[in-house]
């Protein structure tokens, strides 16, 4: 079925002329809520290539990668301090909790377009705001001698107000996770920096590297947001998508709060420090379609011959 | 204000905001290995600027200034001596 003959399914929220011409083609097409998408085919092979060719980018070729689904354990997001910084970015999934008269009022309300809201409850799981939440669980306990990487992927939400390309509420992550004393994240975060730079410019893409820090939520920001600058704890590599630029990739160092919250620890008993390393393959895919246009069977052979077949 | 004075008022704000046993930390403890976490450490800022009726600088901005309640203490005196309005 093509919906390019339905352009009303974009809606007027479609405001960006890429995206409306990325609808046209089938390409990436609006669903009926901001920023929740659906990749058409060619760009959906595009994104399951760069999976697979990422996550074969890590140093330790034997260690464990795992696919998560995009749900998380509740206690685990409240576990790890995610509310206290991101509270307005955080999707909880709740359920219905009643009897049958409270079933058959919010129906009524539903049908009468009332908030039903109220008859539902925090379940134990929410949406995964990052890959890397799965994993600190289950690194608890003793790293071995020169820590733990582990390669993680899921789709991640972010509840999110958005109608700008490129900023998807729901979207898959290719993550890295190291955990180990401070030099190893470091010297770990750099290598990433490298590699990661040096995969986007293979793909034929401008790339710059940038000093960022998290969308702390309300005052937390003022502290937390420039602390992570100053210490230069956050970098996001860029690439360019029509006359801005747009980030792609991040690489996090987290001190030790991770460790603490998740009791893991070095080979010599002390509280361990993280970092993570994401790329944001939707991302990517969309910084492709810009730099080498929207038919795909006319982006370079290379390209075509790793990325769409 | 007197040293002593904004000293005491740094450990009511850290019992309060700060989620740790300020009267059994010394000027010199680090707050954040006595169990003061990063949001803590938010609250903490925004209850002195409050209590005081000061903003901290941009450059006071980072861990190292909430990091012990000497720190916190020069940085308060900084803004409550004045030289820092003109900054």
């Amino acid at each position: 079925m093509t919906v390019s003959s339905q352009p009303a399914l974009d809606g007027p929220r479609q405001r960006d002329p890429f995206l409306v011409e990325l609808a046209e083609r089938d390409l990436l097409v609006a669903g009926q809520a901001p920023g929740v998408d659906a990749l058409g085919a060619p760009v959906e092979r595009v994104v399951s290539r760069m999976h697979a060719e990422i996550g074969a980018l890590r140093r330790e070729q034997h260690g464990a990668t795992l696919h998560f689904p995009p749900v998380l354990s509740r206690a685990t997001l409240e576990r790890s301090g995610y509310l206290e910084g991101f509270a307005h970015l955080a999707g909880s999934i709740h359920g219905f909790v009643g009897d049958d008269d409270a079933h058959a009022k919010l129906v009524d309300e539903l049908s009468s377009g009332a908030d039903w809201g109220h008859h539902q409850a925090l379940s134990d799981a929410v949406l995964a705001p990052a890959v890397c939440y799965h994993v600190y669980p289950l690194l608890a306990g003793r790293l071995p001698p020169g820590g733990r990487e582990v390669n993680a992927f899921s789709y991640c939400y972010r509840h999110e107000d958005t109608a700008e390309a490129g900023r998807l509420r729901a979207f898959r992550v290719e993550e890295f996770v190291c955990a180990g004393d401070r030099a190893t994240c470091e010297r770990w975060r750099e290598e990433w920096l490298d590699r990661g730079s040096a995969y986007l410019r293979g793909l034929g893409l401008t790339v710059r590297r940038e000093l960022a820090e998290d969308p702390f939520f309300g005052a937390a920001r003022r502290l937390l947001g420039a602390d992570q600058h100053r210490r230069r704890l956050k970098y996001e590599l860029q690439v360019p998508l029509r006359g801005r630029w747009l980030a792609v990739s991040s690489y996090n160092l987290h001190d030790d709060h991770f460790g603490r919250r998740f009791a893991i620890r070095r080979d010599d008993g002390e509280v361990a420090e993280t970092a993570c390393v994401g790329f944001g393959l939707e991302r990517i895919a969309l910084a492709l379609l810009a730099e080498h246009g929207l038919d795909l069977d006319a982006w370079p052979a290379d390209l075509r011959g790793r990325l769409c077949r | 204000m007197h040293a002593d004075t904004i000293g005491t008022a740094i450990r009511d704000v850290l019992r309060e905001h700060g989620n740790v046993d300020s009267d059994a930390l010394g000027e010199g403890d680090d707050l954040y290995l006595a169990g003061m976490t990063s949001f803590a450490s938010v609250k903490v800022m925004l209850a002195l600027e409050e209590r005081f009726d000061v903003e901290f600088l941009d450059a006071m901005l980072n861990r190292s200034t909430f990091s012990t309640i000497g720190h916190i203490s020069v940085a308060l005196h900084e803004l409550l001596d004045g030289d820092a309005q003109t900054v």
